[in-house]
């Protein structure tokens, strides 16, 4: 378990910065995101840190050690990959031992805490079972289990989960984040899925165009979005017009709906505005409702009351309430 | 809906077709090489296995099978040894290359192999490589030939495990590369060496051409003695025939027991 200090680093491919300038502290035990869409530099930043890739600028510390220029194989760190890459040659056993034998342990231990770590990933039975005979999710956990197995300094994980199905994405989520408290390794999750990032981390760097554009815990990113770019990435906003709030914008959830033929409550701190309903969508907890004002459209999302997407019938004249303690200023 | 199929009767028809086209070439070269006589007749007239005896103690038929089988092997090992690394390095660190050695292995293989044979005879007649008569020139041929079949089969299994994320892989476990190609690469594209290997040497056994026009009798090989054979007795030529369909056999079935015995060692290593 160590720190991992990215010092401006950059990459550069076929002349262009895939990375330019990066700088990231990730506290021993952390839980960091690197929130992005694809060929924002995430994945390259997440395989500098591995040795993989070697910066063509900065520095990578790992534990206090400069390790820029120490090869993958001796830095220590636990990696899994979207793809899974477990070998289809060994068993998960063997998969999970691989590490270990290659540290010389005495083949004891090694099935001692190979068969432990299968425990945890709920996979003890399939020890004897090679890659192909095991569903992708189950792969997956063999996977993090060899990483894990090692008791690496730093966890890196480059989107483990965008080849899996939606539920099975979700279990594994929470066995990721179960592992890493009760195990308290120092983690860099690279992910482009806002949900991911915003459920594991205890930091998120969103970046973009090779550059970390915000850095804070998921509720800062969330609400106080530094920029237009990392406020349109995590969740839904609504951006208000100009002539209501130039630069500022408001959260679909945070908006008040009022149907026309409800009296409206006395007017609380809100700025309230007439609106017509467009069209209205169940999420399950939530109704997402498309309002259209004057020219603009936003979009408010509701708790659902039972009636589902019913309740705001097409053409339904709406007043929205947008509380002033929910508006913030976005930056270009 | 009908979504249960059955299966139609063409396909039972074709797949019968296809199969006694396959067979009765060998099922008749096996009747004949046991038939007493089989000229004037719809079947053969008796049965017997002087045709094998004879073939065994015809010490020239013997020792072209022993010549044959050493430039078979010699050429599939010599190919697995410069061919498996070629492409594992095109694959693994220079992804550019893939096409130009798949393209380049295929060009010698287009060459008619009279036109070859001349090539090479007059190229490796003088120094500084007069190796024109021998069975060096005879295996390095044969090796020329079969670049595309090992090519193509090590560039597909490594295309199928994605060689390049398992190396990286074993790197952050701790490996380096050379054990990485051992426990990983390489048991992987085994059963691609494998097919390849075998496919080499049922090549480089059944060819005739490039044997008879770059080594002739001064390295009688198998196919060079089966066409004396067939000359003055049809039933012994048979029987030879059935033994290197046998000997392609044994070895296939070697070959495959050798693999999974080498993958075994390895996952219990």
């Amino acid at each position: 378990m160590s720190e991992v200090r990215i010092e401006h680093m950059t990459k550069r491919f076929k002349h262009q910065a895939a990375v330019g300038d990066v700088s990231i502290h990730v506290r021993e035990g952390e839980f960091l995101t690197l929130l992005g869409p694809s060929g924002c530099g995430k994945s390259t930043t997440l395989r500098m840190v591995a040795g993989f890739e070697a910066p063509d600028e900065g520095k990578v510390f790992i534990g206090g050690k400069d390790v820029t220029n120490v090869p993958a194989r001796e830095r220590g760190v636990g990696m899994v990959f979207q793809s899974y890459a477990l070998f289809p040659n060994l068993t998960a056993h063997d998969n999970v031992a691989f590490g270990l034998r290659m540290g010389k342990l005495p083949e004891a231990e090694v099935k001692q805490r190979v068969s432990e770590m299968l425990d945890t990933v709920s996979l003890g039975e399939h020890a004897g079972k090679y890659p192909s005979q095991l569903s992708g999710g189950m792969q997956q956990r063999v996977a993090l289990a060899r990483a894990l197995v090692r008791r690496p300094s730093v966890l890196l994980l480059d989107e483990p989960l965008s080849a899996l199905d939606a539920k099975i994405r979700v279990q594994l989520r929470e066995l990721i984040k179960d592992l890493q408290v009760r195990l308290g390794t120092t983690t860099i999750y690279v992910t482009h899925d806002q949900e991911e990032a915003l459920s594991l981390s205890d930091r998120v760097a969103v970046m973009s165009a090779g550059k970390v554009v915000q850095l804070g815990t998921p509720a800062e990113i969330y609400a106080q979005p530094a920029t237009r770019f990392v406020a349109g990435f995590v969740g839904t906003l609504n951006f208000l017009p100009a002539e209501i709030a130039a630069g500022k914008a408001v959260r679909p959830e945070a908006l008040r709906l009022y149907p026309g033929n409800v009296p409206l409550p006395p007017a609380a701190d809100e700025l309230r505005l007439a609106a017509r309903v467009i069209r209205a969508n169940l999420l399950g907890t939530l109704v997402r409702v498309r309002l259209r004002v004057g020219e603009h459209e936003l979009v408010a999302d509701t708790l659902n009351t039972g009636e589902g997407a019913a309740r705001w019938p097409e053409g339904l004249a709406v007043t929205a309430g947008i509380p002033a303690g929910a508006v913030f200023p976005v930056l270009e | 809906m009908h979504r249960q199929q059955r299966t139609p009767a063409l396909a039972w028809v074709v797949f019968a077709v296809i199969l006694l086209y396959l067979l009765v070439p060998i099922v008749g070269t096996a009747l004949y090489s046991v038939a007493v006589r089989w000229d004037s007749s719809l079947l053969p007239q008796g049965f017997t296995l002087a045709h094998y005896q004879a073939l065994f103690s015809d010490l020239k038929a013997v020792n072209a099978m022993w010549r044959a089988v050493v430039v078979s092997v010699v050429t599939v090992v010599l190919l697995w040894l410069i061919v498996t690394p070629a492409v594992v390095a095109a694959h693994l660190y220079l992804p550019g290359m893939k096409r130009v050695l798949e393209i380049a292995s295929i060009v010698p293989y287009a060459f008619p192999p009279v036109i070859l044979a001349i090539g090479l005879i007059q190229l490796y007649s003088k120094p500084p490589l007069p190796i024109s008569g021998t069975p060096t020139i005879l295996v390095l041929a044969y090796g020329v030939i079969c670049l595309p079949y090992m090519v193509g089969a090590i560039g597909n299994s490594l295309q199928a495990i994605d060689g390049h994320t398992l190396m990286e892989a074993c790197e952050s476990l701790g490996a380096t590369r050379w054990t990485a190609y051992r426990l990983v690469i390489l048991p992987n594209i085994a059963p691609g060496l494998v097919s390849s290997g075998l496919l080499t040497f049922a090549v480089a056994l059944g060819e005739f051409v490039l044997a008879n026009m770059l080594v002739g009798a001064r390295f009688e090989t198998i196919q060079i003695r089966l066409v004396q054979l067939m000359r003055f007795n049809g039933h012994v030529a048979s029987a030879l025939v059935m033994f290197y369909f046998a000997l392609v056999a044994v070895a296939s079935l070697a070959l495959l027991v050798g693999t999974r015995r080498y993958t075994d060692t390895v996952r219990g290593e």
